[in-house]
């Protein structure tokens, strides 16, 4: 049943690929749109994905944006030869990753940074990541705890030989 | 080794306590899937997540998989302070947070981040720059050693103040401390202060040659005022981009030699006063708004480029050498180009001593020999968008030595080729047998030099090639010059129906209307 549905193409001739989430979503998507995924590539070109490609670790609604990006995504490789046509949509894909990535939040983004990261999705991973570091940028280590959580497991001594071993880190 | 194994499994006993007592599961949850469990281990040790590039194997694939499984290996910095440090007993932790005012009960949201497997926050570390980057040491346990494998450096400084003795030690630490065995992927300086002391600029110099001997492969450079970096030449084995703003670049610094693995060249207003710039591994050049010599034209020699872009560069117009496998060029000149002249369409004009003309001395025309400047060394582009000020010849008066564009597709043209007359236009469109899209942008009203029909030999020559689907005429009004292009487009046969007009209006403001011709008058 699997097998037929992911054996079948679409009218382009573009076969199709079964992603099944870990709560067992099925999002059927074209090789093209789910070869951004390097991992998903490598098993495209090992033929390994007449069943369906299971992702044990990767949550529907997670999946789900993943897929999004990857559809809104997909003209970028095949449209890089014609340069018109690029620039046509490359406003729109800018709007649409701004976005995206300004509604993420905990813990949503931590976990799209994973499935992006398992996936291989490099530009998504950059792009997350980037989020990131936007989060952290011109904090104190105090802010950068707060924001996030992080629990200091240092003892107070420890933290502070350490700011004294690294004093040309800190402004003081 | 065994007793390390221990500890980590004794801390993954506690992390699932933890579970159990319904706290932290989120983020036990990410941790538990990105399977590192090693956000409690001991500094001295740690479990690289080495994911295989190619995940050979089928179907179902979880994190890491049967060939993950962690191996354990000493830190390589493993003499430092805290190194050999225990993780803290689980009282002890306690005492610490109760220490800290901070009670369990309290904390709501989970340490998510801390839980990403290293490699990912390598990435976000390489994403901050170096000052916080490095900062991020006395977070926690298991931030203190990450900065040090870091794959990027990002040196800021957006300050009024020069950058103080306290930054650049900062940054010469960086280079001093960090890991050696971990490769630098890309390296950006970007110093937004004015006026260097001479001196400070060996600054550059010296962060440059260590960011490439930890082997960077991207380097981005952005400085302002042109700043001078004196005896310094680049090499490296592993150097693929380079991207640079704002540096003047003379002779040494410029010669890519070195770089035998560059295949990115970005320069962005810098002063580029060489005779020749060359590579014969680069397949991508940018310069935009990049200062070249008013005297004499600059050799660009790029056997391998695929993608061109050469934008508003004031100067000398450069001489373009063969490129066999470009794909696309973008070339465009406004009126800083010193190849322009107001009286000649193709240059040359008879200047005289009481109006001498800067833009046709004798050895700038001289220069363009008997094969042209730019249009020769693009010949074998499938997409070009060549636009230039009015009065800039480059252009036109390569078209003297018009190369047949035998694979061309795309092509976009803009004022200069209707300056005179249309011979220009026509003289291209003859050379272009595969052509199957043209766009004219007509933003100005087309200044009028010298009458000067017929310039170029259109006559003898058909027109155009039967792949042509469109034409499009972007302009701001449909006036004679509009009409003229219709006009001159259907005698040679192209039907009126493949000719779309885009007008954007200014009156209306966001007025834009595309229509197609159906039928004219000309008088």
């Amino acid at each position: 049943m699997a097998a037929a549905a992911a054996e079948a193409t679409t009218d382009g001739g573009g076969k199709m690929i079964i992603l099944i989430s870990a709560d067992g979503k099925r999002f059927e998507v074209t090789e093209a749109v789910a070869s951004q995924s390097q991992l998903i590539s490598n098993m495209i070109e090992d033929d390994c994905t007449e069943n369906g490609v299971r992702l044990p670790n990767v949550d529907g609604d997670i999946l789900t944006m993943v897929v999004d990006y990857c559809n809104m995504h997909a003209g970028d490789a095949a449209a890089a030869g014609d340069t018109m046509k690029a620039s046509s949509t490359e406003e729109e894909l800018k709007k649409f990753d701004a976005e995206l990535v300004q509604a993420l939040e905990n813990p949503v983004l931590f976990k799209l940074i994973l499935a992006a990261n398992f996936l291989n999705i490099k530009s998504l991973l950059d792009m997350t990541c980037q989020r990131v570091a936007d989060m952290m940028s011109g904090k104190t280590p105090e802010q950068m705890r707060e924001t996030f959580s992080i629990e200091n497991d240092f003892t107070p001594e420890e933290e502070a030989a350490i700011r004294q071993e690294n004093a040309w880190a800190f402004d003081d | 080794m065994q007793a390390l194994a221990g500890e980590a499994t004794r801390q993954a006993a506690a992390s699932a306590s933890v579970n159990a007592r319904g706290e932290a599961t989120e983020a036990a949850e990410i941790e538990a899937a990105s399977k590192q469990g090693q956000t409690h281990l001991p500094d001295s040790i740690s479990l690289p997540f080495r994911r295989s590039t190619r995940a050979r194997g089928c179907i179902s694939v979880p994190f890491g998989g049967a060939e993950a499984t962690p191996r354990f290996h000493f830190h390589p910095h493993a003499r430092q302070p805290f190194d050999g440090m225990p993780p803290l007993a689980p009282r002890k932790r306690k005492a610490v947070a109760a220490a800290r005012g901070r009670k369990k009960k309290e904390r709501v949201a989970p340490d998510r981040i801390s839980a990403l497997p290293d490699e990912v926050l390598h990435l976000v570390l390489s994403l901050l720059p170096v000052h916080d980057a490095v900062a991020t040491c006395v977070l926690a346990r298991r931030w203190l050693h990450l900065w040090k494998e870091a794959p990027g450096l990002s040196v800021e400084w957006w300050d009024y103040d020069e950058p103080g003795d306290r930054f650049i030690s900062l940054v010469d630490r960086f280079f001093t401390l960090r890991s050696s065995s971990a490769p630098l992927n890309y390296c950006s300086i970007n110093i937004n202060f004015p006026e260097f002391l001479p001196e400070k600029e060996q600054l550059f110099v010296r962060w440059i040659q260590r960011a490439l001997r930890c082997q960077a492969r991207v380097l981005r450079i952005s400085l302002i005022d042109w700043v001078e970096l004196p005896n310094m030449t680049l090499i490296s084995q592993h150097l693929t981009r380079l991207e640079l703003q704002g540096i003047s670049g003379d002779d040494n610094f410029l010669d890519l030699s070195g770089c035998p693995s560059l295949v990115n060249l970005n320069m962005d207003t810098c002063c580029i006063y060489v005779d020749k710039l060359s590579s014969s591994s680069l397949k991508t050049l940018c310069l935009s708004q990049c200062q070249f010599s008013i005297e004499y034209h600059i050799w660009l020699c790029f056997p391998s480029l695929v993608s061109l872009e050469l934008s508003y560069c004031p100067g000398r117009a450069p001489f373009l050498e063969s490129m066999p496998s470009l794909l696309q060029a973008i070339v465009r000149f406004d009126d800083a180009c010193e190849d322009k002249c107001q009286k000649s369409v193709s240059g040359g004009c008879d200047d005289d001593d009481d109006d001498y003309c800067f833009g046709c001395a004798d050895e700038v025309v001289a220069g363009y020999g008997t094969n042209g400047m730019c249009l020769q060394g693009l010949s074998e582009a499938t997409h070009l968008e060549l636009s230039a000020d009015p009065a800039v010849y480059v252009f036109r008066r390569d078209l003297k030595w018009c190369p047949t564009f035998a694979k061309l597709k795309t092509l976009l043209l803009d004022e200069w080729c209707v300056v005179g007359d249309l011979s220009a236009l026509i003289c291209f469109l003859q050379h272009s047998p595969i052509l199957e899209k043209l766009t004219i942008q007509l933003q100005k009203a087309p200044t009028c030099l010298m009458d000067s029909e017929g310039q170029y030999n259109t006559s003898e020559l058909p027109f155009v090639s039967n792949h042509l689907k469109i034409v499009e005429i972007e302009c701001k009004e449909v006036n004679t010059w509009v009409w003229k292009i219709l006009k001159t487009l259907t005698t040679y046969g192209i039907p009126l129906k493949q000719i779309n007009i885009k007008q954007t209006s200014e009156r209306n403001g966001s007025g834009c209307f595309n229509f197609v011709c159906t039928g004219f008058s000309y008088n």
